[in-house]
């Protein structure tokens, strides 16, 4: 039987595709990926269809590539040998809200909107990564380590526990939900190997249909700061001083160009009266007292601000009413069109990895010299600086703003990221999650790293057939 | 020379060329030491003892090491403070124990907040070190004579866990001697030019070969250089401390405070922990049990004895929750937090203990929790002691195992000493995102003892496997045991183990048995063959 007869037999024929349009939307994503046409779209809509799929493709030697979300923006959802893609978008269930666990139980293709919406009717939210696409799946975020905003050790490694379905179709799951007697199974090392080992994988090593995700209680009370630098050197340090005191919750920096495309028409209104780079941190208070607690997080911030002589004000380039809007806007997805990266030119391509924060300043410089030689501007250039674990380290993301329907200028953005991304590779950055090109650069430097990668791959998935060409495999 | 034939002398001989003459043994006196431990398994196995020891130097040492073993197929493990020495002593012949006491170097980035250690770091060391910077490591219930490496590798419960998480999250860039001798490196240090800083990836996170509740036991290899987080530290540089054990004392700035709340019952315990981490406060919460305040405070088994027979502990402490508010931001923080756990006392039905009690708790349980304690001061009563339990899931779950495990233990009273237990250490984690408890019997090191405890043991670990426990009793067998309970994760492990250990030399029989594993499916792929109908005979045209 036809490869698309035995997924209709299992799914239904409403729910696989080979139709030549929808096959062409799964070819590509917003990165410059090169595209690459599926032979066939299943869409299950449960865990036994997934397994289905997988043992039909097995059988096969097909490749599978599983989609989560509605979107992507670095090609790990894009089939770069073809076969099945595994489009996970039906399994959108929000199983449980467990506030007293402080977690959320939700499948694969939950979205931002739909999750954050639902876990605030408990007073709750899912820590999310800056202004995520309100279709992105929550868990794909979490599995492809997306920075949160909120650098708290404790809200950190979001990933608890998760349900798999591995090559052979078989059924795995991580940490404490592999053992049926386990409660509540939020603990994510139960047996060797611990649960992070399918972090990062862009579906290599097996297909995440359900995950116990951290969710924390949303604020009572907060207060926004921004604190405008010129130089980000000295960003840098107060960024250090901020987090080793450990104050407020959203803490990041955005530089001029991802400020204003954040703020929206206003902020691209007053872009010129905005700081090279600006720090927004927000001091939130939960039930006890939040007065009380805002004011000694204040008063600790004005010490560092006297020490250090910069200055905090709750606005930025008069526009009115930020304070209390932005804690809002940035616990929720991007709501608007077209996504705010892309307000500016139409799309963008972005280099992004994890460094210190003292390094942070280099790699900007870095960064501008490739994209001036490649004759953009630097106001073309996004900035965000990420502390993360208490400013242990930061997680670095330059996004070139470009015209997509502009070939020439398509073509030297993709050169730019070429450049880019050598150029932070050489100078040690570090691709925690090496999309596209970045798994060639990455992975032909850690020799050690790699085989035994490898025989990793093997041991779960012989045959090779999950999202193969991606990582090192 | 304890053996003496000819494999032991080849192999001697290729040790001390490359280790030189002085950093090898093979004579009884060394052996038999490294063949002791404190625990019920080592008593019943004394006869088992290595046929060396080494001491390397670095991690070519240690390469060149594993290189000679896998040449000449003998087996060896790494054992740093001896700890946990069950799991690490020989298990068969030609044995080799690494001992790497000469690698103990430290070295602490500040401004980063990490330290990268080598395999001899001992707790107090790396918490000196990181203290006199105004950063902080953990303490593990252990001891702070504990090798820090291997307790962020193996295990990792540190008394700060609320805070600074399970500690085997806390490892960033490692550096990795597989059973080849090759190198392997993880995290930000795998790639060129990044350093130590950051721990998952490239990828998928490899690290996780070396993580379950407890580890993988060196058998995929010897960790020679592990970055560990640091977190801030707001006390002094220098902890002050008085007297010398058992009568030690230490004690905090005024603007630290502990708190010891009882609460009447172990459902209103868990609500009160479930309430502060909801609200975020302290940089230390633990459930301690009445056997641990015990087994803590007493400064001579008479006193010890006394205070049992009074029920004092039982009466005082039954189910206390202890809190540290630290200064994190500055002391109005502290001033903030007591009030919000006044609210949060009188909301949960807690209270504070007496002060008499207080005193008793603060400067010999508490605060020698932070820099240092009293680690395996249980052995006293009864020379050993057994961790019958060990347990992580949500803070509820922790709670209901460790009340089921009580009552198995009560059929096993004696040989376990009836010492005011009926309480464990409980230890949130992440502002309760989850938790783990442990429950310890003291007992009497006779052989006959030991041979219940055991059993105690294996009827525990038959419960565990049974009703589907991910716990300390099912991760320490080996994985082809229990893993058929558990949707059959030996079977990559063994794939994986095989390749990364061709000749089965690190720490060889323990974790997971390959051979096994292949029989296993060997004969269970034959008797498939053997129920499938034989094939047509062919027709004739």
């Amino acid at each position: 039987m036809a490869l698309k007869d035995d997924l209709a037999a299992i799914l239904g024929s409403d729910y696989v595709s080979d139709d030549p349009e929808i096959l062409a939307k799964y070819a590509a994503d917003w990165s410059l990926v090169q595209p690459r046409q599926p032979d066939v779209v299943a869409r299950p809509g449960n865990t036994e269809e997934v397994q289905a799929v997988i043992k039909n493709a097995s059988d096969r030697g097909i490749p599978v590539t599983p989609r989560s979300s509605g979107v992507g923006y670095y090609g790990g959802g894009i089939p770069s040998q073809g076969g099945i893609i595994v489009d996970l978008g039906r399994m959108n269930k929000i199983l449980q809200i467990d506030p007293r666990n402080k977690k959320v139980k939700i499948e694969a293709g939950a979205t931002w909107a739909q999750v954050q919406a639902e876990a605030a009717r408990s007073g709750m939210m899912v820590c999310s990564p800056l202004l995520p696409h309100p279709a992105k799946s929550v868990v794909t975020s979490a599995l492809e380590r997306e920075p949160i905003l909120i650098p708290k050790t404790e809200y950190s490694d979001q990933v608890l526990t998760q349900e798999l379905v591995l090559a052979s179709g078989e059924l795995f799951w991580t940490g404490t939900a592999l053992g049926k007697a386990m409660k509540d199974q939020c603990f994510p090392d139960a047996f060797v190997p611990g649960a992070r080992l399918w972090n990062g994988a862009q579906g290599t090593l097996g297909i995440t249909t359900w995950a116990n995700i951290k969710a924390e209680f949303l604020p009572v009370k907060d207060r926004t700061f921004f604190i405008a630098f010129d130089r980000p050197d000295d960003m840098v340090e107060a960024l250090y001083r901020i987090e080793r005191r450990m104050l407020g919750y959203e803490c990041l920096a955005l530089n001029r160009t991802n400020l204003a495309a954040i703020l929206g028409s206003g902020g691209e209104k007053a872009k010129d009266k905005l700081s090279p780079w600006t720090i927004i941190l927000i001091v939130s208070a939960l039930d006890y007292f939040p007065d009380e607690k805002i004011a000694y997080e204040e008063e600790s911030l004005a010490e560092i601000a006297k020490s250090l002589k910069f200055k905090t004000t709750h606005t930025l380039a008069g526009i009115t009413g930020l304070d209390a809007k932005l804690p809002a806007v940035l616990r929720k997805p991007w709501a608007d069109e077209p996504y705010w990266k892309h307000r500016q030119a139409g799309a963008s391509t972005d280099i992004f990895f994890h460094t210190t924060l003292d390094r942070a300043a280099e790699f900007e410089e870095a960064i501008n010299k490739i994209a001036v030689a490649g004759g953009f501007d630097t106001a073309d250039v996004g900035g965000y600086l990420q502390p993360l674990d208490r400013g242990r380290a930061g997680f670095l993301q330059f996004g070139l703003r470009y015209h997509p329907e502009d070939n020439a200028e398509v073509s030297r953005a993709r050169e730019f990221h070429r450049q880019a991304s050598e150029t932070v590779a050489r100078m040690g950055g570090f691709f925690t999650t090496p999309y596209g090109g970045w798994a060639d650069l990455v992975y032909s430097h850690t020799a050690g790293y790699t085989s035994t990668l490898k025989i990793v791959k093997d041991a779960y998935d012989p045959k090779h057939i999950l999202n193969p060409g991606k990582l090192c495999f | 020379m304890p053996y003496g034939d000819e494999k032991h002398s080849l192999i001697f001989q290729e040790l001390t060329n490359i280790l030189g003459e002085e950093n090898v043994r093979h004579g009884t006196a060394t052996m038999t030491a490294y063949s002791r431990c404190l625990f019920a398994v080592a008593t019943l196995n004394r006869a088992r003892k290595p046929e060396f020891v080494v001491l390397p130097r670095d991690t070519q040492d240690i390469q060149n090491i594993a290189r000679l073993a896998t040449r000449y197929e003998f087996p060896y493990s790494i054992m740093g403070s001896g700890v946990m020495m069950p799991l690490h002593s020989a298990a068969k012949r030609y044995w080799c124990i690494i001992d790497p006491k000469r690698m103990n170097r430290v070295e602490v980035d500040e401004k980063n907040m990490f330290a990268v250690i080598q395999p001899y770091v001992t707790h107090a060391q790396l918490q000196a070190e990181a203290m006199k910077r105004g950063l902080f490591n953990g303490i593990p219930l252990v001891g702070a004579q504990a090798m820090a490496l291997a307790n962020h590798v193996w295990h990792g419960w540190h008394g700060s866990a609320y805070r600074t998480g399970f500690a085997t999250r806390n490892i960033l860039g490692m550096e990795w001697v597989l059973p080849t001798g090759d190198i392997m490196t993880t995290g930000s240090l795998a790639v060129p030019n990044a350093g130590y800083f950051w721990g998952e990836g490239p990828g998928p996170d490899l690290r996780n070969l070396r993580k379950g509740l407890v580890s993988e036991n060196g058998s995929l290899g010897i960790i020679t250089k592990l970055a560990v987080k640091l977190h801030p530290w707001p006390g002094p540089k220098y902890f002050p401390v008085a007297d010398i054990r058992p009568c030690k004392t230490s004690e905090l700035p005024d603007d630290f405070q502990w708190h010891f709340i009882n609460y009447p019952t172990e459902k209103a315990c868990a609500d009160g922990m479930y309430a502060i981490g909801k609200a975020e406060i302290g940089g230390i919460m633990q459930r301690w049990g009445t056997q641990l305040i015990a087994w803590e405070y007493a400064k001579s088994n008479e006193e010890y004895l006394k205070l049992l027979e009074e029920g004092y502990w039982r009466k005082e402490c039954l189910n206390l929750v202890a809190i540290c508010l630290f200064p994190f931001t500055s002391a109005k923080q502290v001033a903030y937090e007591e009030k919000v756990l006044s609210c949060i006392i009188e909301r949960t039905g807690g209270k504070e203990v007496s002060q008499e009690v207080y005193d008793k708790l603060k400067p010999f349980v508490a605060n020698t929790l932070i820099r240092d304690n009293y680690g395996f001061r249980w052995t006293r009563p009864g020379n050993t002691m057994h961790t019958s339990m060990l347990f992580a899931d949500s803070l509820d779950a922790v709670f209901n195992a460790q009340e089921e495990h009580w009552q198995h233990i009560e059929g096993y009273k004696p040989p376990f000493l009836d010492d005011n237990g009926e309480s464990a250490w409980v230890l949130p984690f992440d502002f309760c995102h989850s938790g783990g408890c442990t429950v310890d019997q003291s007992h009497e090191k006779l052989e006959p003892v030991c041979q219940e405890v055991m059993k105690e043991a294996m009827d525990w670990l038959q419960h565990d496997i049974k009703a589907g426990m991910c716990a300390f009793t099912t991760n320490l067998a080996p994985a082809d045991v229990v893993g058929p309970k558990f949707a059959n994760y030996h079977l990559p492990l063994a794939k994986i183990k095989k390749a990364l250990d061709p000749k089965n030399v690190a720490n060889a029989g323990r974790f997971i048995d390959v051979a096994r594993v292949e029989k296993a499916q060997q004969e269970a792929a034959e008797k498939a063959k053997a129920q499938q109908p034989p094939p047509e005979a062919p027709k004739a045209h």
